[in-house]
């Protein structure tokens, strides 16, 4: 390495902390560019620690892209752990990246990762260890563009006075047109931030939060948002690719054991069931798969490149992939004899799943099963739009049983609406009748383990207008668990109520939320997600010190009518289409598979052309067939729903 | 497979620059995945959860390097030591240097059991006061124990340091020498030596120069 005055040394940093191996890069499959011959870079960050940003796909995705650029470098930074944000800020050394160990403030851009609310008061505390202004508008030429992406950011406003731009749905293709339009801002002027951020918002995808205006009636509830300036896209359309492009395979292999110790291989993005409290669901249509081979291949490469012995085949409901069963033989008959591990989550409750875990697992131990019946009695499986019998689950059961697992993890949610405290006692017996179908088969070995976690309504659901469960409410409904989900064979987990609360306040949250997130920052609010740091009493003082209830936000039933904050944001689907969903769930009527019958949820409209131009297999929505008349691009993200 | 095409290689290798923060457990598979990338024939063990078949020498404290790191690893096949040097070398991760490999018996005892002396050299990173450093290594080579007490237990560490000195060739900057122990409940740690001498570990750097092994 060059001596150069802006690398940071690290060693008298890494001697005082407990697990140094976070901070050092210089892992098999890093990429390290010569940082003076290179003419823009990009610092991205994932607001937890290593072990959880090493082990995120879409981080993995962007890095891999950006370093396939040859004018481009993207290097990673993590949020530190306790111990090393000590380090840093005693000796005020500022954050810096993995790879050439340069401060983040010396980038050109800043990409963090928002998949989760949680990760918030994270993000503050990365930009200001990376001693960057935590809001947009006191940024200068000094400071990177500072952009975020991610799940949470289909509502960006929480989050809007900290970002400059954010990417709304994938970033992909996106993230190239934005360099690329910050490396033409530079070569042009580079002066005027300003004309940065006009220019990114015409960017198909790209929210610049600045450039809107959030209006509120007396009563406090959102008027409307007003665009400020032509360039301000209302609404703005959720960027997607129109094929998923070749997996990465070439995974930096982690020093130090992470999170997921794994190869992470998206199958497929998107789902076609339509679970009404699923917002990945909603928002990553349309369904995209890859082809059997592909994956094969990708597979076959990324142990080549890594070394790591488990493989991770991701998607949102890998039993609706068209071809499990080829691929499932296909991995089975290459893998498993070289002791690759291979996990295949989010399976439905059906026999196939089983017929599916026993090909992957070959002869090696079964820890549990898991299946997600996420609601414990028909009426309340109706009203989510997760529609499975009981009777399917014990068939289920049985065969998990009979197969060789002892335990069977099944996850719930309660908090559903319009559920009752006997829909809560189901679960409990529910849970037990699966139990009795193991003791059956295979006597006192037979476990269920319970997990339950409480609803929290999301943006861009058919459930985006009902109240969340209170603490009380919740916490009268866990009691009940507790209390009835007891004995030999049987296991509870739940969330933290008031974990799910700060969840609740932040996900359906406006502009205003910002300042509380703010200010729980500045009381020492920070890793939000880890149990043992979340702190409620910080974000209760946040709220008390200013005007905002945080039961506006929560518990209240919002009007089908209300302008909601994120309906200038435009995940596909068509609020239109969100209201019938909800007004059908309280008659529980339900809707099945998409795959086998279109509901014009607003996908196909909006995306048309890019329907059109990659016809058959590759999307699992309908194809357009006839391009009545000629619609340019330009038209179709005007289309209003 | 059966036994007899077993083949058990040691391998000497450096562990150094970033691989210096890395622990134990992380060490070993890193080496396990680098074998796997090696495409070599690895012997697992048998059971519901087979692991490969690697086992490291006595665990480097966390922050030193080494140039005297050894690992055996047993494979199906009677491939040449040059061949499996070569595999290995191409896919190693950075820090990590294999330097040679051999064969040995299979009947050989194991590597963790076959070490009962280590070796380590001390830079400082900030200037020590040599005097009173050495007024200390007299003291701890005098002195009839030396009771600390390590994460809630008391021991003698006295016994665990067979050697220790302060060697000063100039113009290269002092270096503290010590051969520690090193064997099942009774290894020496570097650092406590250290800490003992009065000095910040944190303020210097440790490499573990030779391992001595029993014949």
């Amino acid at each position: 390495m060059p001596h150069d005055e802006s690398i940071i040394d690290i060693h008298a940093l890494l001697a005082r902390v407990q697990k140094p191996g976070r901070y050092t890069g210089g892992e098999l499959n890093q990429v390290q560019k010569s940082w003076d011959q290179i003419e823009t870079h990009i610092a991205l960050a994932f607001p937890d620690i290593y072990d959880l940003g090493m082990s995120n796909l879409g981080l993995a995705i962007l890095y891999d892209l950006i370093n396939q650029e040859d004018d481009m470098l993207a290097e990673r930074t993590f949020s530190p752990w306790g111990d090393m944000e000590e380090q840093l800020r005693t000796r005020d050394v500022p954050l810096f990246s993995l790879e050439s160990r340069r401060p983040i403030h010396t980038f050109n851009i800043l990409g963090i990762s928002l998949p989760y609310e949680s990760l918030y008061t994270n993000a503050l505390n990365l930009l200001d260890l990376a001693q960057i202004p935590l809001r947009s508008e006191q940024r200068s030429i000094e400071d990177p563009l500072v952009i975020a992406g991610g799940h949470a950011t289909l509502n960006p406003e929480p989050m809007s006075p900290f970002i400059d731009a954010f990417v709304i749905g994938e970033g992909e293709d996106v993230m190239l047109e934005i360099i690329r339009a910050y490396q033409a801002w530079k070569k042009e002027e580079g002066e005027d931030r300003q004309r940065l951020l006009l220019q990114l918002a015409t960017l198909w995808g790209v929210y610049v939060p600045s450039l809107y205006k959030a209006h509120y009636l007396e009563d406090g509830i959102l008027s409307h948002v007003e665009a400020l300036s032509p360039q301000a896209q209302k609404p703005v359309l959720k960027r997607i690719v129109p094929k998923l492009p070749k997996p990465v395979t070439q995974f930096i292999v982690p020093y130090v054991g992470i999170t997921h110790n794994r190869i992470p291989i998206e199958i497929m993005r998107g789902c076609t069931r339509g679970c009404r409290f699923c917002q990945a669901g909603m928002i990553t249509r349309p369904v995209r798969e890859r082809p059997v081979e592909e994956i094969l291949d990708a597979i076959e490469e990324a142990l080549t490149y890594t070394g790591i012995d488990e493989v991770g085949l991701l998607s949102l409901s890998s039993s609706d992939y068209d071809n499990i069963l080829p691929l499932v033989e296909a991995v089975s008959e290459r893998f498993t004899d070289r002791h690759v591990k291979i996990s295949l989550p989010s399976l439905r409750i059906e026999s196939v799943s089983v017929q599916l875990m026993d090909l992957l697992q070959g002869q090696s131990s079964r820890a549990g099963f898991t299946l997600a019946p996420e609601a414990a009695t028909e009426r309340m499986r109706e009203i989510i739009n997760k529609p499975v019998s009981s009777e399917q689950l014990l068939q289920t059961a049985r065969e998990i049983y009979s197969r060789g697992w002892h335990t069977i993890k099944l996850y719930f949610m309660i908090g559903h609406p319009s559920e009752t405290l006997e829909d809560v006692k189901a679960i409990a017996k529910l849970c037990k009748a699966v139990l009795a179908e193991g003791k059956k088969m295979i006597g006192k070995r037979a476990k269920v383990h319970a997990g339950v976690s409480t609803f929290i309504p999301k943006p861009h659901t058919p459930f985006q207008w009902v109240p969340c469960d209170t603490l009380p409410q919740i916490e009268a409904k866990q009691a009940l668990l507790k209390d009835q989900l007891r004995g030999p064979g049987l296991k509870l987990n739940w969330n933290n109520p008031k974990e799910t609360m700060l969840e609740a306040w932040l996900s359906r949250g406006d502009r205003r939320m910002s300042a509380i997130i703010e200010r729980a920052w500045q009381l020492g609010a920070k890793f939000d997600a880890w149990q043992e740091f979340f702190a409620y009493e910080l974000w209760e003082q946040a709220f008390s010190e200013s005007k905002i209830d945080p039961n506006f936000y929560t518990h209240r039933e919002r009007p089908i009518d209300e302008t909601l904050p994120w309906d200038h944001i435009d995940a596909g689907v068509k609020k239109q289409f969100l209201t019938e969903d909800y007004l059908w769930s309280e008659h529980g009527q339900t809707r099945i598979d998409c795959r086998e019958r279109c509901f014009a949820c607003g996908i196909l409209p909006k995306y048309a052309t890019l329907r059109r131009e990659n016809p058959g297999e590759i999307w699992e929505c309908p194809e357009v067939r006839s391009p009545a008349r000629k619609i340019n691009e330009d038209q179709i993200l005007l289309v209003q729903s | 497979m059966t036994e007899d095409v077993l083949t058990r290689f040691r391998i000497h290798f450096h562990k150094t620059s970033e691989l210096r923060y890395i622990g134990h457990l992380d060490l070993h598979r890193s080496l396990e995945r680098a074998l796997r990338r090696a495409n070599l024939p690895l012997d697992y063990s048998r059971g519901f959860n087979p692991r490969v078949k690697l086992n490291l020498s006595t665990a480097l404290p966390l922050g030193c390097s080494s140039t005297t790191e050894l690992a055996d690893f047993w494979l199906q096949s009677e491939l040449q030591e040059e061949q499996v040097l070569q595999a290995l070398q191409a896919v190693v991760p950075p820090g990590l240097l294999v330097i040679s490999i051999e064969k040995i018996d299979p009947k050989l005892p194991s590597l963790q059991s076959s070490i009962n002396a280590i070796s380590y050299h001390v830079k400082f990173l900030q200037d020590v006061d040599q005097v009173q450093l050495a007024g200390k290594i007299h003291e701890v080579i005098v002195a009839e124990q030396l009771i600390r007490l390590r994460r809630g237990k008391q021991y003698d560490l006295r016994p665990l340091i067979q050697a220790l000195k302060l060697v000063q060739q100039p113009p290269d900057p002092p270096v503290l020498r010590m051969v520690l122990l090193a064997g099942e409940g009774k290894t020496g740690r570097p650092e406590e030596v250290l800490l003992e001498l009065g000095l910040d570990p944190a303020e210097t750097l440790i490499e573990r120069t030779q391992l001595f092994l029993t014949e």
